[in-house]
């Protein structure tokens, strides 16, 4: 009797535990199968946008009016845009698409200039013309490998979940004919803009180029040295622990990196300086714990960190934005030459409110840019570049600047500062031609909408 | 529109004597000593956004953030009281503002906690110029504005302008829900660097929170770091989102520890990144070497290690 009712026990326990299982395994069936769709709607809208890119950048080389042809080229950069946003849905890390992602970036940014152009100087110069006709290949080639592989996937139902389950766990499958076939037309991509020769990553290679010119014939340092150059920066005494290794082959510049330990003001400082020349372009302070207790002013504060980069730096400097983040100044400077501020040589310096140290200092534009020499002479007077901008700008301020123009390229501009209504705009203008080079709307404080009250 | 504004202000330096009478609560000489720049917050911003406003000089929201309104509003009274124009608030400018304005501190520090929405002109009793409080959930009046817009018109001659439309009937209903809420949203403002906005800065912070959480503070700002280098880059999406939610990307997304809660270190860590500071020299990758299963990661060429994260390009 107790032997039945054991058994009776046992087989309605089994009966839920498979009950159990099978319902796990339906909601993980049910996860899986919707991020596969997901994935395969990424995939198949992608190439669907390819196709489409290749036959609107057809069309706007057939066209010949500038209104027209400036209208698929706006097209152009609207897919390439939708397609660079379906790229980033797909699990790249399992497929290799970096080369298409660049090259639909490059399409984009070059297809949204010259719409513009187009618009204002009518037929296309005979080297634009080349660069389209070069994409327009290229977005052909791309187009057909697209097409072969999604028939492929199509056919030998391809499941995204599995290629992204294989990439992560490295099986030998993930060399299947599948991923070979997308590796072949993503490489061919890549051979076109490699021709390009654009500029990617955060530090375009402008920006390595020249902080490799600064470096250029400077004497490399040892590692002692470097310790001292950098304790000397950081007005720290000697008994300082430090620990001090070289950067990695990846790094933009060959360099040093160290870690010191003050044992005054019991903070941590990691900091970075370049081996030839022992140039400090970067550290940071670890925040001394319990140290909250804000006890100067974000004045004070400025006044800090301008005290700081006169002492090391021997250029003029302009304290250009300030902004207050709990105990933090973070405070932006720019070089001044002959009265123009150089905006893109940027220095940035953090002080910290509670005990008034420099907690952060990041330089390497402006040392980058140390010796850059620039026309500082505007062209056309205030009067004449305040005319081209929107009646109803009210200036209240203005300066001479140097800013990037959408090509990355040097600018000489009358800077404004004015409002309209109740918001304020930064506004440049090409201090040569009139030209309004770029409008920024100043963004005022936010609200707490709730996420983070501190 | 501007003439009425100058009536104001007319009316306002006529009756001021008049005026401070009617408030009985207003504190003489709150501002600290600190000379006040663009971009300071605090409880010293509001007080200057309070005084400026009423006479009639800052026209937007009282919500201590220095920012370009104040800066503006600042400047325009230094002008006017032949001050140099700097846009710094030094003791001569809080004297004069003193002597100028009136400041009811407890009525503000009271809208800002009860997150209403409210003006502080001079010429209008306050009581007219309190916004309703924000909904939170019980009122059901459905009207009451967000925290968000404080905009109202400033107060034209001496009617009940400043009045915002839905005060009145529901107005003891108002206090007592929010008394009894004890947490109401504080009608308070942040900065926030250009181009982000706090959302972005909380989703950063909860992708650094779940990637390097008991990192020291320089590896959680190299994370910040790394997916901001990504926004820059062509090879990656240009949002926040769409580089943290990159299929495969991030760790943290994928096991789900991206929604843990993030503390303030990473928020902070975040703010530091955003603000320009790149520990990782540009990289675009991280990886802990101990855990790291794939071969393609390990060929990046590596910039350096921070804690238990190598970074490379």
């Amino acid at each position: 009797m107790g032997k039945n009712a054991a058994i009776g026990v046992l087989a309605v326990l089994l009966a839920f535990a498979g009950v159990w299982l099978y319902q796990t395994h339906e909601a993980k069936e049910s996860f899986a199968l919707q991020q596969e769709n997901s994935y395969q709607r990424a995939f198949h809208d992608f190439v669907y946008h390819i196709d489409q890119l290749e036959g609107e950048l057809g069309a706007a080389l057939a066209k010949n009016g500038a209104e027209s042809r400036s209208g698929s080229l706006a097209e152009v950069w609207r897919l390439s845009q939708q397609a660079h946003a379906e790229v980033g849905q797909l699990p790249k890390g399992a497929l290799p698409l970096q080369e298409t992602d660049r090259f639909l970036n490059e399409l984009g940014s070059f297809s949204y200039e010259s719409a513009i152009q187009s618009r204002e100087d009518g037929p296309m110069e005979s080297e634009e013309e080349q660069a389209l006709e070069n994409f327009y290949a290229q977005a052909g080639e791309l187009k057909e490998g697209m097409r072969h592989l999604q028939a492929e996937a199509m056919q030998q139902e391809i499941s995204w979940v599995d290629v992204e389950a294989q990439a992560v766990n490295g099986g030998p499958e993930a060399e299947s004919p599948l991923m070979v076939n997308f590796e072949r037309v993503n490489h061919d991509v890549k051979g076109f803009s490699e021709n390009e020769g654009a500029a990617s990553g955060p530090f375009g290679s402008n920006e390595e180029d020249a902080l490799a010119d600064v470096l250029d014939g400077k004497e490399e340092i040892s590692q002692n040295e470097a310790k001292q150059k950098a304790l000397n920066f950081l007005d720290i005494n000697d008994r300082a622990e430090v620990t001090i290794e070289s950067l990695g082959d990846g790094a933009a510049y060959p360099g040093y990196q160290l870690e010191i330990q003050d044992p005054e003001s019991s903070s941590v400082y990691m900091m970075d300086v370049t081996k030839q020349g022992g140039l400090p372009l970067w550290f940071m302070r670890e925040k001394a714990s319990g140290a909250h207790e804000e006890t100067i002013s974000l004045y004070e504060a400025s006044e800090k960190a301008a005290a700081f980069i006169d002492e090391r730096v021997e250029k003029e400097i302009a304290l250009v934005d300030s902004k207050q983040y709990n105990h933090t100044g973070a405070f932006q400077f720019v070089p001044v030459i002959d009265g123009v501020r150089m905006y893109p040589f940027d220095l940035l310096v953090e002080v910290s409110l509670a005990d008034g140290k420099v907690n952060g200092y990041q330089a390497i534009e402006f040392l980058a840019h140390e010796d850059a020499s620039f026309e500082t002479e505007p062209e056309i007077s205030e009067e004449e570049a305040a005319e081209g901008m929107h009646k109803d700008i009210d200036v209240q301020e203005s300066h001479i600047a140097v800013v990037e123009d959408k090509q990355d390229e040097l600018v000489l501009t009358y800077e404004f500062i004015g409002t309209k209504g109740d918001d304020s705009f930064r506004i440049f203008m090409n201090a040569e031609t009139g030209a309004e080079e770029r409008v920024d709307k100043l963004p005022e404080a936010e609200p707490v909408y709730g996420a983070s009250a501190n | 529109m501007q003439q009425m504004l100058q009536t104001t202000v007319r009316l306002i330096i006529i009756c001021s004597g008049v005026i401070c009478l009617s408030f009985p609560a207003a504190t003489v000489d709150a501002f600290s000593e600190q000379t006040i720049q663009r971009g300071a917050t605090g409880d010293d911003v509001v007080e200057l956004q309070a005084r400026l406003q009423y006479n009639g000089y800052y026209e937007g929201t009282i919500d201590g953030v220095y920012g370009w309104g104040t800066y503006w509003a600042v400047r325009n009274f230094q002008e006017a009281f032949g001050l140099e124009v700097d846009g710094l608030v030094g003791n001569e400018m809080k004297d004069r503002l003193v002597e100028a304005t009136s400041y009811d501190e407890a009525f503000v520090q009271r809208m800002l906690q009860e997150g209403r929405s409210f003006t502080h002109y001079g010429g209008t009793p306050l009581e007219n110029q309190k916004g309703p409080a924000p909904d939170t959930g019980s009122g059901g009046t459905g009207e009451s504005a967000p925290p968000a817009e404080g905009d109202q018109s400033p107060p034209e001659g001496e009617g009940d302008e400043g009045e915002p439309p839905d005060t009145g009937g529901n107005e003891a209903a108002d206090e007592e829900v929010t008394e009894e809420d004890g947490e109401a949203d504080i009608h308070q403002a942040m900065n926030v660097p250009d181009g982000f906005s706090d959302n972005d800065i909380q989703m950063l912070a909860n992708a650094v929170h779940g990637e390097a959480r008991g990192e020291p503070y320089t590896g959680q700002v190299a994370v910040a770091a790394v997916i901001i280098n990504r926004m820059n880059s062509d090879e990656f999406p240009d949002t926040v989102n769409g580089v943290v939610f990159e299929p495969l990307a991030f760790e943290a997304v994928m096991d789900g520890q991206i929604w843990l809660e993030p503390n303030e270190e990473s928020r902070q860590a975040v703010l530091d990144a955003i603000n320009g500071q790149d520990p990782t020299g540009g990289a675009l990758y991280f990886f802990n070497p101990e855990t790291a299963e794939s071969d393609w990661i390990w060929s990046r060429p590596q910039i350096k290690q921070i804690g238990k994260h190598i970074f490379a390009e």
